[in-house]
């Protein structure tokens, strides 16, 4: 063998040695780098997503949830601290000391708060609307795994009135019906967010990294309502009354600007209060005046009527023979309650004879005219109100339609309504014939009380003439002045309405429940330059059944009440309604304060969010500064001088006399002591001072009269 | 002298893999103490500063020593070490707990790891010499009880971690010193009977593959029948074996040997380790703001898991350069073992080397999730004075080969 040889094996054989080394080297290497590949670059997201879930922790910051005001910014749904207190249970060694603790403070049995913190959650709300007291109770106490979280709640001062309305929120502060649960998306803010960090032990810091940047809470925004609480407020005790008074089930009252489509007033009985609302039925909260659909019997009338009169088919003189209260026609039997003979149209409506009504469509050659009125009028659609559960109501298409339909139609029956729709039926008969867009928000603000937005009064179209309408009023009137409505006749203003009594259909539409009924009056008022249109339905009164008997009395009241009650309107004077605003800037606008007494100066000022500086003790403000029409700073106080009236007789508040005929005024206001002094003649067009001012000694009042054009000649054509 | 050792020159390739790992090391230990509760913990950077120093001062010194300095204490050392191994698994054993150092001066000293390069000393002195035959059953014989004296001192510790590493550097060096592949297929046949025999069909696809490979081998029937009946019974054998055992026999060993997935104990750890790992996705969370090392969630994250540290907040391309190093280093350590002159520092060097790609691999593996938990820490760079020494006293003997072979 060759030493050479054998040299040069044994280096072949190093070298192959070698080379498998190096070789296990690049494989080992090259695992290890294809599993770093697998975890770190293709698998990325599954890790951090896990290692997130490890120690993140966000936290929600809550926004605070707007108010909501009526339209004189009266607060309807505000937010009082409150405190919420919490553990971590992971974080409390000893649970049975910690409850024991906590219970002395809060007054909560240690059992249920121990009870409470035995769960695998991280977090665990102990309590909630709390007072901040029982807050600074528990923070006092310093204990390990327990915390106090600053919260809001949401209360509502009015309590019963405008429940529905308004609605209520979860305790997370969600909007669950009402005006709160459509405007919830303002109403809520948005919510802001803070990374907390968790640490292996389970210790919390806030993160301090710039990638999770605490994102602050907006506020929510402000919904201001077109609601007057005042006209709410006598809207709700005064369906109260009447429901409790005729054991009535449920009822609903409207009360709406006709010229504008404003809603000032809506009740619906039985209500409840939006503080506690889980201690009342769920059917409380339904807002009956848009979801509720009935038939509407008589005061569908005014339909057909307005209908005729608009398309020149007949005139109110018109006569139709009532077939003395029994009329057989398309095989089915129409009744009237009295039996009568001949009667025109004028008196059909004021005596409500389904006979006439049925009568005067019967030689109709377009037997779609009700139908296409009671579309313009807006029902078999939804108003658009801005409330959540609104209904179409049913107005049967023509296809549908049995040979009876028309006259059945024309006094109001097969036909389905809900109370808005009625009530807006009213409101375009009010204001000359326009269907207006009832209308509930008036406005958004931000919170800091910047408009962000304005909602008009939107007007849909023209369903018939002003003449037409006109007539109507005329009709509507002795409707109350000597018809059904008699009840609703009000002393010293032209009241127009109609009443109107609906059996109750079952609610699978087969037929009728015996002796169940649906009293319903609507109306307007004053009759010339209507301001009001209320409108009120109660369901099956016990007692007297009749529209004109049950709901044409709380008819009356309500709008006796808005007309003459002092103090509900202590600034209304015509068309001027003092611009309640926040402004951007904090200013203000200077109203006038001269002539009223110190009480009415303080609460205007309060409403304005203006401070007052009063010289002198009771009495009348004499002067002011800066002067009405003046802007001013918020803080800034308004100068006034009250003069002593001691020499006075009792104090005098002048009350409101626009719109009574002369003769009615002068005894409202001799009434209070109030001698007037009278220009013209008619009814009040304008009083100087305006209502609600308080009257030195001697002064008197200035009314300014009108005599209205009349237009009872209209009947004679 | 001078002239001498100016005429030496160390390895460049070896001096710059030292101080990169130091740096990674310093980076790393910093950033996994210093957010830690424990005040103790984050004083551990300024030791780490200081067995860092220390230890470049060994790897210096040991790089110009001449080699017959290094030769003649091998066996001292060698007999020195097993005698205080031997001696803490009898304090061990009176006190009741279970140790793997002892203290001078405050200053924890853990023989095992000195064992690490020793151990390979040893081996090297006695497969060194010329006439030296590795196939010979005798030398073979010797081999194995060099080396199975500290293994199985350290495993009684217990420290599996460590007294594997001292079991991995046989069959390379063995194999570089000129061991046939034949007789490490022999003595590794079994092991892979064992591991196969608790499935029916691995054992059998086992057993299949030793048989073609005998067959092939051309041994003889004598050897053949030999090994493979010593496989067969190794495998039939060990699942009965395990079946007489009680079930927390069965656990201990299972646990013993990481294979139980606890998910609060081991598997845990692995877990937290991925997320980790995963997380730092490819560019990192940055220094010092690796959440889950930050916020503590990674466990022993300074000592075992320190490469979690660095691929969480340098991500998959600082990954990339720590293992490149690595690579580097032990890729010029073998090149080192194979162009040296003399038997013993190349079979030292690979030895080295084999240490360094063994603790590496199974470290890394284990913070992956492809090795199991097993107590190995990562060279250079694992927080511990003995770790850390130990690996400076590695490198400075590569780095002495290196220098030596110029002469």
């Amino acid at each position: 063998m060759m030493p050479s040889s054998e040299k040069y094996k044994s280096q072949r054989a190093d070298q192959r040695r070698l080379h498998l080394f190096y070789l296990a080297a690049l494989a080992f290497v090259a695992v290890l780098v294809l599993r770093l590949i697998q975890i770190q670059v293709i698998q990325r997201e599954k890790y951090s997503v896990q290692a997130d879930i490890q120690y993140k922790h966000e936290i929600r910051l809550n926004p605070v949830r707007g108010a909501i005001y009526d339209r004189r910014l009266r607060q309807l749904a505000m937010n009082v601290p409150s405190v919420s207190i919490v553990a971590y249970p992971r974080d409390i060694k000893d649970k049975a000391a910690t409850a024991q603790k906590l219970s002395r403070v809060t007054g909560i049995s240690s059992a249920s708060l121990a009870a409470k913190m035995h769960t695998r959650k991280d977090f665990v709300y102990l309590t909630r609307r709390a007072t901040k007291r029982m807050g600074l109770g528990v923070e006092a106490l310093g204990l390990k795994g327990i915390g106090v979280l600053q919260e809001s709640t949401r209360q509502y001062p009015k309590g019963t009135v405008a429940s529905q309305l308004l609605g209520f929120t979860d305790p997370d502060g969600r909007g669950l019906s009402g005006i709160e649960a459509a405007y919830n998306y303002a109403l809520f803010g948005i919510a802001g967010r803070a990374v907390m960090q968790k640490t292996a032990s389970g210790n919390r810091n806030l993160f301090k990294r710039s990638e999770y940047p605490i994102k602050e809470a907006k506020d929510g925004n402000q919904v201001v309502l077109t609601i007057d609480h005042a006209y709410q407020s006598i809207a709700h005790h005064e369906l109260r009354r009447t429901i409790q008074e005729t054991n009535a089930d449920s009822g609903v009252v409207i009360i709406m600007d006709p010229n504008t489509g404003e809603v000032l007033a809506m009740a619906s009985e039985p209500s409840f209060n939006p503080n506690n609302y889980g201690k009342y039925p769920s059917s409380s909260y339904r807002l009956r005046f848009i979801t509720d659909i009935f038939e509407p019997g008589s005061t569908f009338k005014l339909v057909t009527v307005a209908g005729l009169l608009n398309e020149g088919v007949y005139k109110p003189a018109d006569r139709f023979f009532c077939e003395n209260g029994e009329f057989k026609v398309a095989g089915e039997t129409i009744h009237d309650v009295h039996g009568y003979g001949w009667l025109n149209l004028h008196d059909i409506l004021v005596k409500s004879s389904n006979i006439g009504m049925a009568k005067s469509v019967q030689k109709l050659e377009d037997k779609s005219l009700v139908y296409r009125y009671a579309r313009n009028f807006g029902f078999g659609a939804r108003t658009g109100i801005e409330l959540p559960g609104e209904v179409n109501g049913q107005l049967h298409d023509m296809s549908k339609w049995s040979g009876f339909t028309p006259y059945a139609m024309a006094y109001g029956h097969e036909v389905a309504v809900s109370p808005i729709q009625m009530c807006n039926l009213f409101c375009t008969i009010a204001n000359g014939g326009v269907l207006m867009r009832p209308y509930i928000v008036k406005e958004i603000l931000d919170p800091q009380g910047r408009v962000m937005e304005r909602n008009g009064s939107k007007a849909i179209r023209r369903v018939i003439d002003e003449r037409t309408a006109d007539v109507l009023k005329l009709m509507m009137a002795d409707v109350v002045k000597e018809g059904t409505g008699k009840r609703a006749e009000i002393d010293g203003v032209d009241v127009c309405g109609k009443t109107g009594t609906a059996r109750m259909v079952r609610s699978n539409g087969g037929g009728y429940i015996k002796g169940q009924y649906i009293a319903n009056f609507g109306g307007f008022l004053p009759k010339d330059k209507p301001r009001l249109a209320i409108y009120v339905m109660i369901d099956n009164p016990k007692g007297s059944y009749l529209g004109g008997d049950v709901a044409a009395p709380c008819f009356k009241r309500i709008a006796q009440q808005i007309m003459f009650h002092k103090g509900v309107d202590i600034d209304a004077e015509e068309g001027t309604d003092l611009e309640l605003k926040f402004t951007q800037d904090d200013r203000r606008v200077v109203p006038n304060f001269v002539g009223y007494d110190r009480s009415t100066a303080e609460k205007i000022a309060s409403r304005l969010d203006l401070d007052l500086a009063i010289n002198g003790r009771q009495g009348v403000i004499v002067s002011q500064q800066p002067k009405a029409g003046s802007t001013v700073n918020q803080n800034a106080a308004v100068q006034l001088v009250c003069k002593d009236d001691a020499e006075a007789a009792p104090r005098r508040v002048v009350p409101r006399v626009v719109g009574l005929p002369i003769r009615n005024a002068i005894n409202v206001l001799s009434a209070d002591g109030i001698n007037a002094m009278v220009t013209g003649s008619g009814k009040v067009v304008q009083q100087t001072p305006p209502p609600g001012r308080a009257l030195g000694p001697q002064e008197q009042v200035l009314l300014t009269c009108e005599t209205s054009v009349d237009l009872r000649k209209l009947l004679i054509f | 002298m001078l002239q001498e050792l100016g005429k030496k020159r160390m390895d460049p390739v070896i001096l710059v893999c030292v101080l990169l790992f130091s740096l990674y090391s310093l980076l790393a230990v910093y950033s996994a103490t210093s957010s830690s509760e424990i005040e103790q913990v984050r004083g551990n950077f300024t030791k780490q500063i200081i067995w860092i120093s220390i230890g470049l001062m060994i790897f210096l010194g040991l790089s110009y020593i001449p080699l017959s300095v290094v030769f003649s204490v091998t066996f001292a050392a060698y007999g020195i070490l097993i005698f205080m191994i031997f001696m803490i698994d009898i304090f061990g054993a009176i006190s009741g707990g279970a140790q793997r150092w002892f203290e001078v001066g405050g200053i924890k000293i853990q023989p095992s790891e000195f064992m690490k390069p020793v151990l390979v000393l040893m081996l090297a002195r006695f497969l060194s010499p010329e006439h030296h035959n590795p196939n010979k059953l005798n030398n073979l014989l010797l081999t194995f009880v060099l080396v199975l004296a500290p293994f199985l001192l350290v495993l009684k510790q217990p420290d599996l971690g460590t007294s594997l590493v001292y079991l991995a550097v046989v069959i390379p060096m063995l194999y570089w010193r000129g061991l046939s592949p034949f007789t490490i297929f022999v003595l590794v046949s079994p092991f892979v009977a064992f591991l196969a025999s608790f499935n029916f069909y691995a054992f059998a696809a086992a057993i299949f593959l030793i048989s073609v490979i005998l067959y092939l081998s051309k041994r003889g029937k004598w050897v053949g029948w030999t090994v493979f009946l010593t496989n067969v019974f190794v495998g039939t054998l060990s699942p009965l074996v395990w079946n007489k055992l009680h079930g927390y026999q069965q656990q201990r060993i299972l646990t013993f040997l990481g294979l139980v997935d606890d998910p609060k104990g081991v598997g845990y750890q692995i877990i937290q380790s991925m997320v980790a790992i995963g997380s730092g996705g490819f560019s990192g969370k940055g220094l010092l703001h690796g959440t889950q090392t930050q916020l503590r969630f990674l466990p022993a994250q300074h000592t075992d898991f320190i490469f979690s540290v660095l691929a969480e907040e340098w991500g998959f391309v600082g990954s990339l350069v720590v293992l490149g190093t690595f690579y580097v280093f032990i890729f010029r350590s073998i090149k080192i073992a194979s162009t040296v002159g003399y038997n013993f520092a190349s079979l030292a060097t690979l030895g080295l080397a084999t240490i360094f790609a063994f603790q590496v691999v199974v470290n890394l593996g284990m913070t992956m999730g492809i090795m199991p938990v097993t107590g190995v820490p990562l060279p250079f760079i694992s927080y511990g004075g003995s770790a850390m020494l130990t690996s400076m006293v590695m490198a400075g003997l590569i780095s002495n080969a290196a220098t030596q072979r110029h002469l």
